[in-house]
């Protein structure tokens, strides 16, 4: 099947009920043509990553023959192929795979200061959350997605199959960003409906993480037992650089707040050096917490990100 | 060191309050929603716990509002910058040179005791010490300029000359006082024989500065006689004869004989000894016969203490006789008429030729053309009878036979004309070409014509009758003579309306001087005791300005030389005797010469001292206010720019 087959087959898959599928829309035909590609990357970068090296642990269902190896002292000796042996008089180990589930949870911050921004933060969180599912799903990776605060609504859990992007998709086109939230109130309970009950997975987190003071307890939260963690990072470019100057009435975009203001170039400076600051603490906490931190702007593109990330494969293995 | 001038200037330092105010106001503030204002708010906190000092460095438009508003708040208190630096006390040296210091002194005159006494002065100043020289007579003048060259000084001393004049001493130290006003220290020294009366101390604002008066030692005996009145006059009631006033006076503690006489011109007039008692005055009135033309002196003959009062000077008016061309004397009560008036000379000529009339009139003043046509007329004085001269403003229209005299003017020409009298055989018929023509006078007229007019243009004057005199009863009028004699009176040139002949030593004299000389001419040359001095001419007058030395003054008009005299003739300048002298709170009574050296207080002994001065500094800070102002203005305009470019 071509490219184009697959992506028509997506988007054949996506459906109508995947929401908008017109060109306006957040998932509309070019992201999921982008959505093809990055998976067909994805892949490769899979293929190139687990065969041969890959050694579970486990044994049970789905056990497939990959390789033969000599045998070094230690070695489990059921594994050894006596017919090798028989024909070589050289004793050889019988390597298999397993087809793990990678369990990929993906959290999605959708409070209010998730919709700040032009593109908004939580237009590119949802295709971000969306391209990770469609690259786990393709994987056969079980997934899940969520979205905190709580109150923006359930999880979507335990997606398996590629069919299964169109729930994705429309569950993401159905988030609304509002509220209220930090990081360490929002995970937990955001995961327990599967990922956190169960050790190893991948947990992705996207948010902007302004509001959130606390940020090393948020990563250790984020972090949980036993997990992998990345956290996504989105700010647009309004916050990186902001284009105000003069006297202002700020109002906060989650709880409503107001701050009076006059911002010159000094405070700018200020604001600047505080939000580098801030960044830095995060990364730092993240660091310290072995969470994965990516740190985007909207002005990145998605797919430039994924690919970025993917290829560095720290997690997909 | 600095001061305030005017320190509640600084009450404009409470506009700092409102500018700090002003500048705190914000504008209407933009409502912006931003996903989180934790970090501003952080970094606002952050930079207020460096608020104010801080924030103040990092708005420049505010400290250079707070500077504009400290620089002019400052400049308003207007501070000034004391210094104070060494100066050393000026002097002002005034010497009495009116003409009691002719007079002797103890030794030598009064004059010279003064002259020593101020290079004295001069000599004891300190090594940067400034005098200045000025004399005191009718008017103070000046005689240097603060200097400190002693022997330059010297010079101007050794240049002075005692006058004849009287003094006013008053106006000299009110002079002198001034000259020191912006000195902080500094002394006045009159040197004076201490011979005036106005009390000096009365109306003089000396301040803090001291005036002494120094007076020369006096001898003890005084010989003092002056002609204090010489004049020659009419008698009282009488146009012919003469008389001269002669008053003399004795100063003197004792009696006294002196011989006196008056000279005028090589004609002794008198001369006799005059007694006089001690402090006795007598006057004499001395008729004589004739004319008297010329100048006069009169003199007493003693060696006393002042000579300059000794001589008196007396110029009797020169006789201005009128000098009248008469074309045509067939009239003889014309003729005889005007010879007849007093101050003319007639000279009757029977044609009239017009080339020799240039000439002939050039050497007269007044013609008359008796029925002879006149030429057209140059400018000057014509009496023109019946002939109807081209110049009038008048158009002949024929005659009018026996008119009737209807009406006289308010000239003093026609002011005793009894017109409703005369009786005129015939006249022409002239009527003015402009009614208001403001050139043409009437004397006198009829009905139908003017019978007589005065016509004034310009250096042109003329009178005009339009009737042969002869052929009317005008000649038998007793009015007649005095019409001719207020005509020509009328007629007559200026040459010198006012012709000086009396005044006082040290007063000016102004001289009228004729149009045809004043014109073009800007001085006139006076020769004097004194020698030749050039008096200004100024709207046809010439000003003689110094008149110091009593004598005679001459100067020439035209081909007329003319004279005037200059007396002292001052009663209380003649009189030598010293009068009480006190001038403001550092001066005492008058003390000798001899006294006042031996105290050796003498500006030119005093030290050096120091005087402050004050360094206004109000407007470098307003300048350093409007720069202020300036680069404000600028920071804003390139800040407006910038957003407006970004």
């Amino acid at each position: 099947m071509s490219a184009e087959d697959q992506v028509d087959a997506t988007a054949a898959e996506a459906g109508p009920e995947s929401g908008d599928s017109g060109p306006s829309g957040l998932f509309d035909a070019e992201f999921l043509r982008k959505l093809e590609r990055l998976e067909l990357v994805a892949r490769k970068v899979f293929r190139g990553m687990t065969r041969g090296e890959h050694a579970t642990r486990r044994r049970g269902r789905g056990l497939e023959f990959a390789d033969f190896r000599q045998y070094q002292p230690g070695d489990d000796l059921r594994y050894i192929d006596w017919n090798i042996f028989s024909r070589l008089d050289r004793l050889f180990l019988k390597l298999y795979t397993t087809e793990e589930d990678l369990t990929l949870h993906i959290a999605i911050d959708a409070s209010a200061s998730m919709a700040f921004g032009s593109p908004s933060k939580f237009d590119y969180a949802r295709q971000l959350a969306a391209s990770l599912a469609y690259v786990g799903l393709n994987n056969l990776d079980r997934v899940s997605v969520s979205s905190f605060p709580a109150s923006s609504g359930p999880a979507l859990a335990s997606l398996k199959s590629r069919r299964q992007i169109r729930s994705v998709l429309s569950y993401l086109e159905g988030l609304t960003a509002g509220g209220v939230t930090s990081l360490d109130a929002a995970i937990a309970p955001g995961l327990g409906s599967g990922v956190a009950s169960r050790s190893g997975g991948l947990v992705v987190v996207i948010s902007d993480v302004l509001s959130d003071e606390h940020v090393a307890r948020a990563m250790e939260s984020i972090r949980g037992e036993g997990r992998d963690a990345v956290l996504i990072q989105v700010l647009a470019e309004e916050e990186i650089d902001p284009p105000l100057d003069g006297a202002y009435r700020l109002v906060d975009a989650e709880d409503g707040t107001t701050l009076r203001i006059s911002i010159d170039e000094d405070l700018r400076a200020a604001y600047q050096q505080r939000l580098n600051d801030w960044l830095g603490e995060i990364e730092v906490a993240a660091t310290r917490s072995n969470v994965d931190y990516v740190r985007a702007t909207t002005a990145i593109p998605f797919e430039d990100l994924l690919l970025k990330y993917l290829r560095q494969g720290r997690h997909w293995r | 060191m600095m001061q305030l001038a005017a320190p509640l200037g600084l009450l404009a330092l409470l506009a700092l309050i409102a500018v700090v105010v002003l500048y705190s106001l914000r504008p209407r503030r933009t409502e912006q929603l931003v996903s989180s204002h934790r970090l501003w708010r952080e970094a606002l906190q952050e930079r207020r716990r460096g608020f104010g000092w801080q924030r103040l460095f990092r708005d420049p438009t505010l400290l250079l509002a707070l500077l504009t508003v400290t620089a002019l708040a400052l400049a308003l208190a207007k501070p000034e910058w004391l210094t104070d630096s060494a100066t050393t006390p000026e002097l002002v040296v005034v010497i009495d040179t009116s003409a009691s210091m002719q007079a002797a002194a103890q030794q030598g005159s009064r004059f010279d005791w003064a002259i020593e006494r101020a290079s004295e002065l001069i000599g004891n100043l300190p090594a940067r010490g400034r005098a200045l020289v000025m004399t005191s007579s009718a008017v103070p003048v000046l005689a240097s300029a603060f200097e400190s060259e002693r022997t330059e000084l010297d010079r101007t001393l050794r240049s002075l000359i005692p006058t004849d004049e009287a003094g006013r001493p008053k106006e000299a130290l009110t002079l002198a006082l001034s000259l020191l006003r912006d000195q902080r220290s500094g002394e006045v020294v009159f040197l004076t024989d201490g011979a005036y009366d106005e009390p000096l101390g009365e109306g003089i604002e000396t301040g803090a500065l001291p005036v002494r008066i120094e007076q020369a030692p006096l001898p003890a005996e005084r010989l003092n006689v002056g002609i204090v009145r010489f004049d020659i006059r009419p008698e009282i009631g009488s146009e012919e004869r003469f008389e001269v006033l002669l008053g003399i006076r004795n100063y003197g503690a004792s009696p006294v004989t002196v011989p006196s006489q008056i000279v005028l011109e090589d004609r002794t007039l008198w001369a006799q000894p005059v007694a006089l008692e001690a402090g006795e005055a007598r006057t004499f009135a001395l008729p004589f016969d004739g004319q008297p033309a010329g100048r006069a002196v009169a003199e007493i003959d003693l060696d006393d203490d002042l000579r300059a009062d000794n001589r008196a000077y007396a110029v009797s008016p020169t006789d201005e006789r009128l000098r009248v061309l008469l074309f045509g004397g067939e009239n003889v009560f014309l003729r005889e008429v005007l010879s007849a008036l007093a101050n003319v000379d007639v000279t009757v000529l029977d044609e009239f030729r017009m080339d020799r009339f240039p000439e002939q009139h050039a050497s007269h003043d007044v013609v008359v053309f008796d029925r002879i046509p006149p030429p057209e007329l140059p400018g000057g004085r014509f009496f023109v009878i019946e002939a109807l001269p081209p110049e009038l403003p008048l158009r002949a229209q024929g005659w009018v036979e026996r008119p009737i005299v209807s009406g006289r003017g308010k000239n003093p020409m026609v002011e005793n004309l009894d017109v409703g009298g005369l009786i005129v055989e015939r006249a022409r018929r002239v009527i003015a070409v402009d009614e208001r023509d403001s050139r043409i006078q009437r004397l006198f007229w009829a009905d139908d014509t003017e019978l007589g007019l005065a016509f004034a243009d310009g250096p042109t004057r003329l009178i005009y009758l339009s009737f042969d005199v002869a052929r009317s009863s005008f000649p038998y009028h007793a009015a007649f003579p005095l019409f001719l004699q207020e005509a020509l009176d009328w007629l007559r040139p200026r040459r010198t309306r006012f012709s000086p002949t009396q005044s006082t030593t040290g007063e000016s004299v102004v001289i009228e001087l004729p149009d045809s000389l004043a014109e073009g001419a800007t001085s006139l040359d006076v020769t004097g005791p004194l020698g030749v001095q050039a008096a200004v001419i100024r709207d046809g007058r010439a000003e003689v300005t110094d008149t110091s030395r009593a004598g005679f003054y001459r100067y020439s008009v035209g081909e007329q030389t003319q004279f005037f005299a200059a007396n002292l003739t001052n009663e209380r300048e003649s009189d030598l005797t010293p009068r009480a002298t006190d001038v403001g709170p550092a001066a005492g009574p008058a003390t000798n010469a001899d006294a006042s050296a031996q105290t050796g207080a003498s500006a030119g002994e005093q030290q050096s001292s120091t005087t402050r001065s004050a360094l206004p500094l109000w407007p470098a800070l307003a300048m350093l206010g409007l720069f202020a102002l300036l680069v404000d203005w600028f920071v804003r305009l390139s800040g407006r720019a910038g957003r407006a470019s970004g």
